[in-house]
């Protein structure tokens, strides 16, 4: 028996993919041939093995969207005393930051760009997959997405400008409008963030508050205030965030 | 975007796909273990971690091809199973309680001494065969979607590579296994 024939058996037994008759026949090797029997703990182990790493690796990349998500306030207002006190700690603290936004930055636009600057921080990369290193990056999606991750955000924007008509999916746009974003070009990245939204379902929260703060950034107060309501009105990530900006926007009209 | 559509698209390896369910049921999910199983807000991120897990093995597995209820549903009850799994876990390593003696037997340890060894030998042993065994073993690619990924000329040529990093898997366990 080779061992190739001997590894896809114990596949086919561990995976339950294995007929009756193949299964009997593999029991049946299992308790006459010592041999096989240690043939048959060793690939166990070693499939047990890859899954085990896989997993903890996968625990880390979810890890990894967590730490980068806003922080969940699931406070609930059960007490009223408890909830009042919330709100005027929140209250205190968003007036706390219109008197700083207010009084010690005169300019308009200086102020909203202290804002922007206190919200913005670019997306991080997690759509490559199996984390693959710049070196061994195959598709020119992968290696525009490797450069984003690296913060090259130059090279990055060339390489997705050279698929974008050839790959119209929501990620090459996301992460074009991201690279634009994080280099200064707003419109550009209204464009491509537009796009997204136009097209897939995949990061339309993610897209409504970037938009958001680019159009702060661009001074465009009305567009910023309706991408922060959109995100107001349901659960999302940003849900937290996009109140605490409208209010300090409101409060500086 | 449609179930089927989502797990088509994580069955092919889009990993964006799979940030936006995490993203899109995290606020619910963990509010709803705090309200529902009080547990607090880090253990309520870990067990949705975990069911998000298992939500995308099940995918892979095809366990999911025919799914009957929606996303939000089967992650819930996914997450209901896991609260229960990790709660009977964490109690039983605070109240220190010993696992079952039928647990244990010579086969059984000898088996967890020679996954421990794989687990190392296989961070040793790096790109391409570390990746090569996780995409088959766990992501469960076939061996056309291998050779397409790891840039192979066809599926025979990933197949042969992957025996070979099963042998050397094997050697470096085994070469550990007579140093101990």
């Amino acid at each position: 028996m080779n061992s190739e024939y001997q590894i896809e058996l114990v596949e086919k037994y561990i995976g339950n993919t294995a007929t009756n008759e193949e299964v009997k026949e593999f029991e049946k090797l299992l308790r006459e041939d010592e041999a096989m029997k240690e043939f048959y703990l060793h690939m166990k182990s070693h499939i047990i093995a890859i899954q085990n790493v896989a997993r903890k690796e996968m625990l880390e990349e979810l890890k990894s969207i967590e730490e980068r998500l806003p922080v969940l306030n699931l406070e609930k207002p059960t007490r009223k005393i408890k909830w009042i006190g919330w709100t005027i700690a929140a209250a205190a603290c968003v007036a706390g930051m219109i008197w700083a936004i207010g009084f010690l930055i005169p300019d308009r636009a200086t102020k909203y760009d202290r804002i922007y600057a206190s919200y913005y921080e670019p997306y991080r990369n997690l759509v490559t997959a199996y984390n693959r290193s710049g070196d061994s990056a195959v598709t020119i999606k992968e290696q525009a997405l490797t450069s984003y991750t690296q913060g090259d955000y130059n090279k990055a924007i060339e390489k997705l400008q050279h698929i974008k008509y050839s790959d119209q999916d929501a990620v090459i746009h996301f992460y074009l409008a991201n690279a634009y974003m994080a280099t200064g070009k707003m419109k550009e990245a209204q464009d491509n963030f537009l796009k997204v939204l136009s097209g897939d379902t995949l990061f339309i929260d993610q897209t409504k508050w970037f938009l958001a703060l680019s159009y702060m950034k661009s001074n465009k107060l009305n567009e910023t205030r309706e991408f922060l309501s959109e995100l107001t009105n349901h659960e999302n990530a940003y849900k937290t965030k996009a109140k605490e900006m409208l209010n300090i926007i409101n409060s500086n009209q | 975007m449609e179930n089927a559509e989502i797990i088509k698209r994580i069955k092919g390896g889009d990993k964006s796909v799979l940030e936006h369910v995490y993203v899109k049921y995290r606020a619910e999910f963990i509010e709803w273990l705090g309200s529902a199983y009080n547990v607090n807000i880090n253990d309520a991120k870990e067990i949705y971690q975990q069911s998000i897990m298992v939500f995308y093995e099940n995918i892979v597995n095809g366990k999911l091809d025919e799914m009957s209820s929606n996303i939000r549903t089967y992650l819930f009850s996914i997450g209901k199973n896991k609260h229960a799994e990790l709660t009977r876990y964490w109690n039983k390593n605070i109240d220190n309680v010993e696992l079952n003696i039928s647990d244990h037997s010579e086969e059984s340890d000898l088996l967890n001494d020679l996954i421990s060894l794989s687990e190392s030998a296989l961070m040793k042993m790096g790109s391409p065969c570390k990746e090569l065994l996780q995409l088959y073993y766990y992501h469960k690619k076939n061996m056309s979607e291998i050779a397409e990924i790891l840039g192979y000329l066809n599926d025979h040529t990933a197949r042969n590579k992957k025996y070979r990093c099963l042998g050397q898997l094997k050697e470096m366990v085994e070469e550990q296994l007579k140093k101990n």
